[in-house]
């Protein structure tokens, strides 16, 4: 937000569902809008099985079987790569313009290849470069995330690093190719709190040397909030709220993003009462024409169960899909 | 290692320590192979005892004090074992301890055709069917499920009644049988590995689908392939014995273990240690090739890479 910022991609009324038998369909993201700007670190947040993780591979088109993507728009660069083939997916956009790094790091490696390999392997894939330039780059790499001594590391395998190396190699993997946007699914989540805060210092310091844009996608408020410009919450495939950092943990509107706040301790409050949001996540296959948190909010009104609320702005860069809010409060400020 | 890098000329400490941070040798690394094999009693065993018997099998001429083939009729037939004769003469006055000698070639040889045929047509076939799944990995199970259901014997018989006996047509049927079980394995294996996250993240990077299977499937499957293959070496030394003891296998004078075997049935009364060298023969490899294929097993654990392989 330092300088002036420009879209890098839209996202437009995307909708994945996953086909169960007897013909009935889970719709795991639902009519989903928002976009990225260059540079900036977008938080996601929302319980397991929010769906998140399938939005993220829905950029990507590599939702799994039996998964679909039904309708939507990804805009990137004024283009709509949804309409890509999967090799021009390949080619075009997968780890050259969008990359992702995993949950757990060392599910996410080759046990058969040694790091040099992998992170060559996107090179091998995207570039042009001769075995020397390999190299270089590749040392270049993982002097970037910090591996020590990487001459030696390199010709390792993944099983003699440790968690934390483990998930520095995957961020070299994924920036091996310059992409735009790197996709953090849970980054931190299988790591110890000390190497968490490195690797996330890592993130956020990439973008002060022109990085790409982060999409972090995490079930940690503390952590998204922590690190990121603006905070999408989701509930079940739906953005409850829409909104930058600051403006979400002041003056948080839904009462979704409310209840999560509430459940999160506060080291600043003594003696806080810490809440839990009642019930759990709605059955994805039966859901109504409802809100889809209508079951479980405290301030649940006739309307909620009859009509799904828009996501309205609110204020600058807020947005809220909720009932209470439908009617813009002062003009929209 | 480049040293032109640092500004400071490097210590001798630092070569020290640089040459410690080396690539293990390949010294280093057969030394570490050793090392590991020792607390492996299964490898070991099973591993010598293959490599004696390939040994012999390379070596039948140098070690044999006779050809296969040799007879004198002049002297006295079915012999007892003697100086002379370490394993006694057959019903044609042949040294039974140069036939068997010779036998080795002709079983591990074919054992080694066969089961490597079955694996090297059965692995991609069922690879295929484990990752592309659908139509192509039902008929292909289908397929496999129809020859596996043939016993070994019927199937080899059957062949051999068709396109006549002679060793190719050995080779051949038992190779077939060995087809479905390969391409089973490898089918159960890719389906196991195609879910992990690894080959998630592989399609992220944008690898095309030939890639992921070769780069980063097949690599990971291969352990149980290859304990696979040296465990189906003794059965297949076991099946080539039983079809040529039927007469529908190796034809004589070729000395294969099995008609040994069913040359010396007819002269058991005469002469019963006849058949103890050859069948002893079988058991040997065989057990070689369960113990080694049960120690491979636990040093393909890919744990273990990056210490010698």
């Amino acid at each position: 937000m330092k300088t002036k910022r420009s879209e890098y991609i839209r996202v437009e009324h995307l909708t994945t569902s996953f086909k169960l038998p007897h013909g009935r369909r889970l719709v795991a993201v639902d009519d989903l809008s928002f976009n990225i700007y260059h540079g900036e670190i977008l938080g996601v947040v929302g319980e397991s099985g929010s769906g998140k993780s399938v939005m993220a591979k829905s950029l990507l088109q590599l939702v799994p079987p039996p998964g679909t993507i039904d309708s939507g728009k990804v805009f990137l660069n004024g283009v709509d790569i949804l309409t890509y083939s999967d090799k021009e997916m390949r080619s075009n956009i997968r780890g050259t313009e969008i990359s992702m790094i995993f949950q757990e790091p060392m599910s996410a490696l080759n046990p058969s290849f040694s790091v040099k390999w992998q992170i060559e392997e996107v090179l091998r894939l995207h570039t042009t470069l001769n075995k020397q330039e390999r190299y270089e780059r590749v040392l270049d790499l993982l002097r970037k995330v910090s591996i020590p001594d990487p001459e030696k590391r390199m010709k390792e395998y993944p099983h003699q690093f440790s968690g934390g190396m483990q998930q520095r190699v995957l961020i070299a993997i994924a920036l091996a190719s310059s992409p735009r946007l790197l996709i953090a699914d849970e980054p931190t989540t299988a790591l110890d709190v000390t190497v968490q805060a490195d690797i996330m210092d890592f993130l956020e310091g990439m973008r002060q040397n022109d990085g790409p844009s982060i999409l972090l996608i995490s079930h940690n408020l503390n952590l998204v909030t922590e690190r990121s410009d603006r905070i999408m919450v989701m509930y079940a495939g739906r953005i409850m709220e829409m909104a930058t950092s600051i403006d979400l943990v002041n003056n948080p509107l839904h009462p979704y993003t409310i209840g999560l706040m509430d459940s999160v301790p506060d080291m600043g409050k003594e003696g806080q009462k810490l809440t839990a949001i009642p019930g759990e996540l709605p059955n994805l296959a039966e859901l109504g024409n409802g809100c889809v948190f209508y079951s479980r909010c405290s301030k649940a009104m006739p309307i909620c169960e009859k009509t799904k609320p828009e996501p309205v702005k609110v204020g600058t860069e807020h947005y809220c899909s909720c009932h209470l809010h439908q009617v813009v409060p002062d003009g929209g400020r | 290692m480049s040293t032109g890098e640092s500004p400071h000329p490097v210590s001798e400490i630092g070569l020290v320590a640089r040459d410690m941070l080396k690539k293990p040798s390949v010294r280093e690394r057969v030394k570490n192979f050793f090392s590991f094999a020792k607390g492996n009693k299964k490898l070991m065993i099973g591993g010598f005892m293959l490599l004696f018997i390939a040994v012999v099998a390379l070596c039948a001429p140098l070690i044999a004090p006779y050809t296969y083939n040799e007879m004198r009729t002049s002297e006295t037939l079915l012999e007892a074992p003697s100086w002379k004769h370490p394993f006694g003469t057959d019903n044609f006055g042949r040294d039974v301890f140069s036939r068997v000698v010779y036998g080795t070639r002709v079983s591990l040889g074919i054992a080694i055709l066969c089961v490597g045929l079955g694996t090297i047509v059965g692995v991609p076939i069922g690879m295929l069917a484990g990752y592309l799944g659908g139509w192509f990995d039902i008929l292909i199970m289908r397929l496999s499920d129809v020859i596996m259901t043939i016993p070994t014997i019927l199937m080899a018989v059957t062949i051999t009644a068709i396109m006549g006996s002679g060793l190719k047509v050995v080779i051949f049927a038992l190779a077939l049988v060995y087809i479905p079980g390969a391409a089973r394995l490898a089918r159960s294996m890719v389906y196991s590995i195609k879910e992990r996250e690894y080959v998630a993240a592989a399609k992220v990077i944008g690898e095309p689908q030939h890639r992921i299977l070769w780069r980063y499937i097949f690599p990971n499957c291969i352990g149980p392939i290859i304990v696979q293959f040296t465990l189906r070496l003794s059965s297949a030394v076991l099946a080539e014995a039983g079809i040529s003891y039927l007469g529908y296998g190796t034809q004589p004078p070729i000395p294969s273990w099995g008609l040994m075997l069913s040359d010396s049935q007819g002269y058991m009364w005469q002469a019963p240690i006849l058949c103890i060298f050859p069948g002893l023969a079988i058991l040997v490899l065989v057990l070689a090739g369960n113990l080694f294929g049960d120690g491979l097993r636990d040093l393909l654990d890919p744990r273990f890479k990056g210490r010698f392989v």
